[in-house]
């Protein structure tokens, strides 16, 4: 009987492993969408209504979801405040603390922060193409995302059933 | 202090400690000059002096701005946005809440004979705005004839305190004893330091203020839409601002207005001024003393340069 749920355990254990990374790579993928999503609605924002940065941080909290979310208002409420050390200072406090759930990659959380770092500072002609650079990598990215969960998230289901099968048989 | 309040939250962390450790009284102060590399000097009752500080064994000594310090002052004037002050920075200033105007100077960069952008900025000129309410009190009587307001000018050199006493006028006249509509041009914002707006200084109940609008354009706007008794405006000098000034007269209307200089002669000998005040002139000339006498009226002439009184 205890080696049976044993088994039953170590599949459903491995099967589950399996899930959750092909879950997490739907998720990163999703997240990567949404942040495109703000990164167009912030360009709107600063170059056609010529909004400052809290303001425009504060606009996007009510678009946003979840984690970003609270990035988006906190950081916001913290430039509002102008008490709090620099904008780069701020972005990356913020980051650290709010952002350590997100399923983004070192890379793409890298480069949101060299955008904290940069934007603000100079003319709107900057401004512009700090974001696009930001879009571009970003895309890159998402592509590179795309094939990897069109390849690799059905293998790690089926990576997940087999190995906890192979486990039991082994341990049997 | 609302002054207070808006002068330290666009100071960088490390002068916000220094201004508390010097016990400044922001009341007193007059303006605060930023230059990268060199010290940070203050204009305070009348008088410059650079800010200390107090470093543990060596005693104090002069307090010296850094690079640093210069983006971080420039994060919190431009509300960590540059790019949304383009314009007002290609004129070499910016009027932050309160009227405070903020003077900036860097490398300038030119494209087909315009001012495209300032960079590098390296010197800050913080000229704060005091409203002195009452500061005309002594001198509003001889600036009327009789029942009627008269055209007046008021001539100080820079920092003489001109807005100031321009602001306190506008609000005496516009009150409840003396019941004139005045409209405002308010170009860069100092006079009625507008919010959204809303004038954030006291104006008096029947002030129409057009903000951050150009002198010329402004002023006939107000003619066509407001029908004021009084046109007020800061700083003028240029053509088209006399060009509109002139129209504003042949309307009926008094015109309230202030110019840079130190004497009538000297206005006089600026050739668009000259040919102004040969045809149409002002009925009464305000002189006001230089930076080191802010507020201080000197004379009061009459359209013939003649002294009505001796303040």
């Amino acid at each position: 009987m205890v080696r049976i749920i044993g088994c039953i355990l170590m599949i459903t254990g491995c099967t589950a492993i399996g899930f959750w990374r092909a879950e997490c790579m739907r998720r990163r993928l999703q997240e990567m969408q949404e942040l495109k999503r703000y990164v167009l609605f912030m360009k709107g924002e600063i170059c056609c209504r010529n909004r400052t940065l809290p303001e425009t941080l504060l606009e996007l909290e009510k678009k946003a979801k979840g984690i970003w979310k609270k990035f988006f208002h906190n950081t916001g409420r913290s430039l509002e405040k102008m008490q709090e050390g620099t904008l780069a200072e701020i972005w990356k406090k913020e980051m650290t603390q709010q952002l350590s759930g997100s399923y983004l990659k070192e890379r793409e959380k890298k480069e949101w922060l060299t955008l904290g770092e940069n934007l603000g500072y100079l003319d709107m002609e900057m401004q512009l193409h700090m974001l696009e650079i930001f879009q571009v990598h970003l895309s890159e990215s998402m592509e590179e995302e795309r094939e990897e969960v069109k390849s690799q998230s059905k293998l790690s289901r089926i990576l997940g059933v087999m190995s906890g099968i192979f486990l039991t048989v082994l341990l049997i | 202090m609302q002054n207070k309040e808006e002068i330290v939250r666009i100071l960088p962390i490390s002068i916000r400690k220094l201004f508390d450790e010097n016990e400044i009284q922001y009341e007193y102060l007059q303006e605060i000059r930023f230059r990268v590399g060199q010290p940070v000097l203050l204009q305070y009752k009348n008088q410059e002096f650079p800010l200390k500080e107090k470093k543990e064994g060596k005693g104090i000594s002069t307090y010296f701005f850094s690079k640093e310090e210069m983006k971080e002052t420039m994060e919190y004037i431009s509300n960590f946005s540059m790019y949304a002050f383009e314009n007002e920075m290609r004129q070499g200033f910016l009027t932050i809440q309160g009227g405070h105007r903020i003077g900036i100077a860097g490398k300038v960069f030119v494209e087909q004979g315009r001012v495209k952008r300032i960079t590098n900025i390296g010197m800050l000129n913080i000229r704060i705005a005091h409203e002195v309410i009452g500061c005309s009190k002594n001198i509003i009587e001889y600036l009327w004839e009789k029942d009627n307001f008269c055209h007046t000018l008021i001539i100080s050199p820079p920092g003489g305190g001109k807005t100031t006493l321009l602001r306190d006028i506008i609000r005496e006249i516009a009150g409840d004893r003396s019941r004139l509509t005045v409209g405002v041009v308010d170009e860069r914002s100092e006079i009625a330091a507008s919010y959204m707006g809303i004038p954030q200084n006291q104006l008096g109940s029947r002030c129409d203020v057009m903000d951050g609008c150009p002198k010329a354009e402004g002023l006939l706007m107000l003619l066509r839409s407001m029908a004021p008794d009084v046109i007020a405006l800061d700083e003028i000098g240029g053509e088209e601002d006399l060009a509109a000034l002139q129209q504003g007269r042949n309307c009926g209307c008094k015109i309230l207005a202030t110019i840079h200089g130190n004497s009538l002669e000297e206005i006089k000998k600026k050739p668009q001024m000259r040919e102004f005040m040969d045809n149409q002139g002002f009925e009464r000339y305000v002189i006001l003393g230089n930076r080191l006498q802010t507020g201080t009226i000197r004379e009061i002439l009459d359209h013939a340069g003649k002294k009505v009184v001796q303040v």
